[in-house]
């Protein structure tokens, strides 16, 4: 137990010290800030949603999506990177033990997805908020409390798929490139049109049910089976990634 | 005591190394030599439980790395001159490694002051020579002050100062009683440094043991003469073993 009390310690060490997770975090709170800028100076306009509509305020807090992004690269960019600059070496020669390594790696991870999610959320929020009440605004749909919750998990759970892949592929342009097809090519352009009725089951679905405000309303998923969910598609490739290292030898 | 015990390590269908035994003890540099591809490399990843054998067994006092209980306090190991993230700095690096393995906070500034690396502890280990990174390789494997001391090619790319002194440090190392085992191709640097060899060609055991005693039993003048006699792909290359008389 002190050993991965150790490890973990180690783990959140490295992100603090790299400036990696501090410019994730930095432009992640940025692009959240500015799109809730931005949608609050557009709304009304141009056929989007007035400012106070539940619409433009679900709008300005799709904020979960940029902390599920920002997380899936820094989780590949946390595993991947230890075999692009070969730390992985040093790493396995203090803790041979490969298990207590990867569950290291992924408690650092969740701890940094948890921290991403709350600030980025939070300020996104705070942002909207404040447009809001410059306006005489003072209305937040109900469901805002369950999207921050929904943001979180989403954040931390895309964290772990991220470390996933960068264990599986043992480099972060390849599991950057593998994710981006994923998405983009498997569940939105193949799987979305062939079997929609299968979407809300994928990662990127059940991803949207906690942060999209728009189809959290729709119910195709409750938050927590679409967490149940998420959390199975990590648990799986998490799985797959722990017997990959726990089997590779180390080049 | 390191322990290599009839290992056999298979890609595929090449043999990379071949029923394998040798032993190295502590007090002394023992030489790991061989030819370019011989299993040098893949000998010591499988000590350190960086590979898995196909047969045999390796191990430190007779456990297994894996199975040791405090493998950074028992074997320091540097495999790879460039095993560093290059956005953190040298103190940084160590002190993660230290944090991982619960070595106290002091020592990564005792290590680095050992490898004379403390002026250039806050800087980036991107922006480090090739020596610079073979001290830091260095301080990384003395971090846990460990019993055993095993290291891939350290002398590649240090300069002549450096050259002498990563000898004088593997001399000083070996006589605190540690084990010191050092792979090496540069056969001339090799000769000023080490003890006893234990020599492999093609994944096998060609010779093992003193340097004086085995050049005397070949015939052979120096080191690089032995190496040589025990390496060429002639059909009277055999198995040598001397002991320490």
């Amino acid at each position: 137990m002190t050993a991965i009390v150790n490890l973990t310690r180690a783990e959140l060490r490295k992100l603090v010290a790299s400036r990696t997770f501090l410019i994730g975090l930095a432009l992640s709170v940025g692009l959240a800030v500015i799109s809730v800028a931005v949608d609050a100076a557009t709304a009304g306009k141009n056929g989007a949603a007035a400012l106070g509509t539940t619409a433009s305020t679900n709008q300005m807090l799709k904020l979960g999506s940029v902390c599920c992004v920002a997380m899936l690269v820094l989780g590949i960019l946390g595993s991947g990177s230890e075999y692009r600059h070969k730390t992985i070496i040093p790493a396995m020669l203090v803790a041979p033990r490969r298990g207590a390594l990867v569950a290291a790696k992924v408690t650092g991870i969740a701890v940094a997805g948890v921290a991403l999610s709350v600030v980025t959320f939070g300020l996104g929020l705070a942002t909207a908020v404040a447009e809001l009440s410059a306006r005489h605004l003072h209305h937040l749909p109900a469901d805002t409390a369950t999207l921050f919750a929904g943001s979180v998990i989403a954040g931390t759970l895309f964290g772990v798929i991220g470390v996933a892949l960068g264990y599986i592929t043992r480099s972060t342009i390849a599991a950057i490139v593998g994710a981006i097809g994923w998405v983009l090519f498997a569940e939105l352009a193949i799987l979305h049109t062939i079997a929609p009725h299968l979407a809300k089951w994928l990662v990127t679905g059940a991803g949207s049910t906690l942060t999209d405000p728009g189809v959290l309303a729709s119910r195709a998923l409750t938050p927590a089976t679409a967490t149940a969910v998420l959390c199975v598609w990590a648990a799986a490739l998490l799985a797959t990634a722990t017997g990959l290292v726990l089997r590779r030898d180390v080049a | 005591m390191i322990t290599i015990d009839h290992l056999t390590k298979r890609y595929g269908t090449v043999t990379a190394i071949g029923d394998l035994s040798f032993e190295v003890g502590p007090g002394r540099v023992t030489g790991f030599l061989g030819p370019n591809g011989a299993g040098k490399t893949t000998t010591l990843k499988i000590l350190l439980g960086l590979a898995t054998p196909t047969s045999g067994i390796a191990t430190i006092s007779g456990v297994r790395y894996r199975d040791l209980p405090h493998p950074a306090r028992t074997v320091g190991a540097a495999l790879d001159n460039d095993c560093f993230h290059p956005g953190r700095t040298a103190i940084e690096h160590l002190k993660t490694l230290a944090t991982a393995a619960g070595i106290s906070r002091r020592r990564p500034a005792q290590v680095l002051d050992m490898v004379d690396l403390t002026g250039a502890a806050h800087r980036r280990v991107g922006g480090y020579s090739l020596g610079m990174r073979q001290r830091l390789t260095l301080a990384t494997a003395l971090l846990g002050d460990p019993g055993v001391l095993i290291f891939d090619e350290p002398l590649n790319g240090l300069d002549p100062d450096g050259i002498r002194w990563m000898r004088d440090l593997l001399r000083r190392l070996a006589g605190e009683g540690r084990t010191v085992l050092v792979s090496s191709h540069l056969l001339a640097e090799a000769a000023q440094t080490v003890q006893d060899v234990v020599v492999i060609n093609q994944g096998h055991l060609a010779a093992e043991g003193p340097v004086a005693d085995l050049a005397a039993a070949d015939g052979a003048g120096t080191l690089e003469d032995l190496f040589f006699d025990l390496t060429s792909d002639q059909p009277d290359n055999r198995v040598t073993e001397v002991h320490p008389s």
